[in-house]
């Protein structure tokens, strides 16, 4: 897979990117089957008061599992460049502009990402240490707050791996992109959805 | 029109501005800080701005505690029951079936409480002290169908209670269920659940339940909870000592004027649901048979639980002795 | 104490935020920054730093919210357990007679996924693989063609179950079911005001498309059980809304799992177990990375939200708007075309999300209705998918289009500009379609106050 013609710092990233690429995966397919568990239990919750047994809790339940779907694969997203922003100036630019825009972002990105990380440690922290429940069933939270942070650290190693590959791009623009997102432009975009249409079973 | 304006007098001091978390909009319920945030102004000649930020435009309700811990706002309204393990102490005003019959058991069973050094200690630990409260009246069920006429009838029921109140209706052998309170009215209307215990009467209509309710109880007195408001003690050790009195001083004020928002409402409402709803109130003899046989075994067991991290025997029989009950 | 008042500074983020947006910052991260920096100038280093950490996780955990992924789920899995050809066999069997048939029967096939679909362009894809190729046919024009796909595609997000709707909700604190109610006759609307469309321009120039005749009574109702499942799905996703006795979750939960049931049965009586695991797996995996993109949109914005919370900006907006001496109506106008600019930048949930802080305030001082202008808001969003320069569902019909043959081999690619102009006259029909909910708002409110009126 890795090709032999790049540079040191490019292999070292590729490689990086794909074992990160699994942990990302894994936390995607963790919130993949949170959400198929909130469809059988809420389509059970609703089979239950037809006979009129009433699932006491149901709720707490759903908000302390929802972090994980809601938070967990933030990173995931992050290395496919899923998350949503207005490229109208970046399609504009082109080589070392463009890695310097990206390399930007990717350094605003770090340090909100790095302000988060420790701030939302805290309110775990206090939710384990001071005692924090849900209403109902008095489930405690800080499991489901301890998540965010942990969410937040996965995407901060990938915010830096991006910002490596953007900042080697920045001093060799003619090298091959390796270990970031590329811009998809809006031919790329229908594409893609073409491709999902393709996958529509006749 | 909360006081005469020639009784202020107004008290000295520096420009300052707190901010108050709130959920929500004004309600009767929140008439605690309305007042208080007027009196202020007006006794400090606008210098102490208090601004209430409704609609949780500063935090989560349940996260109010959190709030202050971190110095994000100087004060905040909290429920004690949003959150029983951020205050387990002051649960103690959820247990169910308390004897709390008159404005003035609310008032004096809240002062013990407040008083206690377990409470003080609990809300310490998030920065926090209590300041006043919302005196959240008694809880009555509102329902549709077959009313509770005895305590067998409540068998057949699929209540909207939680804690305790839940728990001693279980006994009972109601079935208790959990949803988000704006949800009931839909489910009291399509017979997802048969009734829903709310602070009476204020919230009940305010949900609207009496619009799809065919009963409610006036003398079950399940039980309430604590809404009390905290100050941030940081934000509160910073103030010149002109305004720590001054607060002090206005207390009794607005507790007063918390007492005029329920019985202003309670004079609109109560007639009207005796006049479209069936009115059921239990004997002296029923009321004490339940207390006895299906609350105190859940108050037991409430204390049992929390007696290994603080003395929560003491601090009911302190809340029974203040009520003029032995525990 | 800083020199500025808390509005300067309000402002000054605003700007800070619209600055890193336009350069390409990821809005999450643009958002949460300026918010940041915001707090920071008005409550100091430490409570800022605390108060941000508490926004990821107390705005994305709540009830409410847990419906977003169930309604995502249901069209994720409607498209891959395959509903859709069927649909549009059905749709042509029993309006294909009309003036321009085809191109109808694709508006009510449309309008029929919308009601197991949030997502617009994923419509928009799927009807063109399966009704570009059939009207080329029958010989239809090109730009009529792209025009009515594209268009088509529009309506996933105000027929219910849509994904944006439940948003607004969320955001401006509205009941979620309302919401959802309240967008299907505005849906419904549209369908009868894009057919009076194609009706009308295929009458007047009958080469623009043709009807499909000779189908008989007997075929219309052989064609009908084709449409069944979806029909099954929607009567309960409403029904369930409608009468209240399920709350959104569980009714998003409860039409999944139908889905999942009817394509897990219709695997069991085709035996095609292979495909089955890998769709199922696929649909959750798209699920799930489609979630937890909006969810950080949202808390990620609220980081924001907060800071003008304290600079008390949207009351303060609100207040300046109402003192103007322009009346409400005009006031409306000037927002939907600031909407309608936007759109052309930007993505509709996040261009909500972004706006509705300061906008809504304002839009119910003025007395609007809250349930009312979420669906206008949203027809608004859906419009700009439509509109040059950036309109996604044109992109998507063009690229599709590209990969089309026709049974000869000839391409059917549509190019960019012609799709453009074919939405053209479905752009007109939109812009009558908001002004006609603008006189005649319980077209909106009519159907969510009869809900709880009964
Ligand atoms: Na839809
Ligand atoms: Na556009």
């Amino acid at each position: 897979m890795i090709q032999p013609n790049l540079d040191l710092l490019g292999r070292i990233l590729k490689h990086t990117d794909r074992i990160y690429s699994y942990l990302e995966n894994a936390t995607n397919a963790v919130a993949g089957i949170l959400v198929f568990a909130l469809m059988c239990f809420g389509g059970i919750r609703i089979v239950f008061r037809i006979f009129g047994i009433s699932l006491y809790g149901f709720i707490d339940i759903v908000e302390v599992s929802m972090v994980g779907f809601a938070v967990l694969s933030i990173a995931f997203v992050q290395r496919l460049g899923g998350h949503v922003r207005m490229e109208l100036i970046l399609t504009a630019l082109k080589g070392r502009w463009l890695w310097f825009a990206e390399f930007m972002g990717g350094l605003f990105a770090l340090f909100i990402v790095g302000v988060l990380i420790p701030s939302s440690y805290r309110h775990f922290q206090r939710a384990f240490e001071f005692g924090d429940s849900t209403m109902d069933i008095e489930l405690v939270t800080w499991p489901a707050k301890l998540v965010v942070p942990i969410a937040l650290a996965i995407l901060f190693g990938r915010l830096v791996i991006q910002t490596v590959g953007y900042l080697r791009l920045l001093f060799w623009p003619s090298y091959e992109p390796v270990a970031v997102p590329v811009i998809q432009t809006m031919e790329d975009k229908a594409r893609s959805e073409a491709a999902l249409a393709d996958r529509q079973p006749t | 029109q909360t006081q005469s304006s020639e009784s202020i007098t107004i008290v000295d001091g520096p420009k300052l501005r707190w901010d108050i978390s709130l959920w929500g909009t004004t309600r009767p319920g929140t008439r605690v800080v309305d007042v208080l945030s007027e009196q202020v102004k007006q006794h400090t000649d606008g210098n102490w701005e208090i601004k209430l930020h409704y609609g949780e435009a500063l935090s989560k309700s349940r996260e109010n505690l959190d709030g202050i811990s971190i110095g994000a706002f100087d004060g905040a309204m909290i429920c004690n029951f949003y959150h029983p393990k951020k205050n387990p102490g002051l649960m103690v005003l959820s247990l169910p079936f308390l004897p709390i019959d008159s404005w003035d058991d609310h008032v004096k069973v809240r002062k013990v409480v407040y008083g206690h050094e377990q409470i003080k200690k609990e809300m310490a630990k998030w920065g926090a002290q209590i300041y006043s409260t919302s005196y959240l009246p008694m809880y009555e069920v509102m329902g549709k169908g077959k009313p509770p006429r005895t305590v067998a009838d409540w068998k057949a029921l699929n209540v909207r209670a939680g804690g305790g109140i839940g728990e001693v209706l279980a006994k009972i052998g109601a079935t208790p269920t959990s949803t988000t309170a704006t949800e009931v009215y839909t489910g009291v209307q399509q017979g997802t659940m048969d009734a829903a215990a709310f602070p009476f009467t204020y919230a009940h209509v305010s949900y609207r339940i009496h619009e799809v309710s065919d009963w409610f109880t006036s003398n079950f007195s399940p039980g309430t909870a604590d809404c009390p408001v905290v100050l941030s003690t940081r934000s509160y050790d910073k103030l010149p000592s002109q305004y720590q009195e001054l607060l002090e001083r206005l207390e009794p004020i607005i507790a007063e004027q918390q007492r005029l928002a329920y019985e202003q409402v309670d004079s609109e409402n109560l007639p009207m649901l005796r006049e479209k709803l069936t009115e059921i109130e239990y004997s002296d003899q029923v009321v004490k048979q339940i207390r006895e046989d299906y609350a105190r075994p859940v108050i037991e067991e409430w204390i049992e639980e929390n007696n290994k991290s603080f003395d929560a025997r003491g601090l009911v029989q302190l809340v029974f002795e203040a009520l003029g009950h032995e525990y | 104490m800083l020199p500025f008042d808390d509005l300067t500074i309000g402002i000054f983020g605003i700007v800070l935020l619209i600055a890193l947006v336009l350069v390409g910052v990821r809005v999450f991260v643009a958002a949460a920054l300026a918010g940041f920096v915001g707090l920071v100038l008005l409550r100091g280093w430490g409570p800022a730093v605390g108060i941000v950490g508490t926004i990821p996780h107390s705005k994305t955990v709540t009830y409410p919210l847990s419906v977003l992924p169930l309604f995502i789920l249901i069209g994720f899995l409607a498209f891959h357990a395959g509903f859709t050809n069927r649909l549009f066999e059905t749709a042509r069997k029993w309006v294909g007679w009309v003036p321009g048939g085809l191109a109808v029967s694709t508006v009510f096939a449309s309008a029929g996924f919308a009601a197991v679909s949030g997502a617009s362009t994923a419509t928009a894809a799927v009807f063109s693989r399966v009704a570009i190729p059939d009207m080329a046919r029958h010989g239809y024009h090109r730009r009529l063609i792209a025009g009515v796909v594209a268009a088509g595609g529009t309506l996933a997000s105000l027929i219910p179950p849509s994904a944006i709707l439940v948003i607004y909700a969320i955001i401006v604190e509205q009941s979620v079911g309302k919401l959802l109610l309240a967008g299907l006759l505005p849906g419904v609307v549209s369908v009868l005001i894009y057919t009076v469309l194609i009706v009308g321009l295929c009458k007047v120039k009958p080469e623009l498309g043709s009807s499909v005749s000779g189908i008989s009574w007997k075929e219309r109702f052989r064609s009908l059980p084709g449409a069944l499942p979806v029909l099954l799905v929607v009567g309960t996703i409403f029904g369930a809304l409608y009468t209240g006795y399920a709350t959104p979750t569980e009714a998003g939960a409860l039409g999944a799992a139908m889905i999942f049931l009817l394509y897990l049965g219709r695997t069991f009586f085709k035996k095609s177990f292979s495909s089955f695991h890998k769709n199922i797996f696929q649909a959750l995996m798209e699920t799930a990375k489609l979630t937890v993109m909006i969810f950080t949109l949202i808390w990620g914005v609220f980081v924001f939200v907060r800071f003008l919370g304290y600079a008390g900006l949207p009351s303060a907006f609100a207040d300046w708007v109402v003192t103007l001496n322009v009346s409400p109506l005009v006031i409306m106008i000037c927002i939907l075309l600031a909407y309608a600019v936007l759109g052309m930048f930007m993505d509709a949930i996040g261009m909500l999300i972004l706006t509705l802080p300061v906008v809504f305030p304002a839009v119910i001082a003025l007395g609007y209705d809250p349930i009312w202008f979420g669906v206008i808001v949203v027809k608004m969003a859906e419009i700009c998918l439509i509109t040059p320069p950036i309109g996604l569902n044109c992109f998507v019909v063009a690229g599709v289009s590209r990969e089309l043959q026709t049974s000869s081999g000839e391409s059917l690619s549509i190019p960019l500009q012609d799709v453009f102009r074919g939405v053209g006259p479905f752009f007109i029909a939109d812009v009558v379609t908001v002004a006609i909910l603008l006189i005649f708002p319980d077209i909106v409110l009519w159907l969510p106050n009869t809900m709880t009126d009964f």
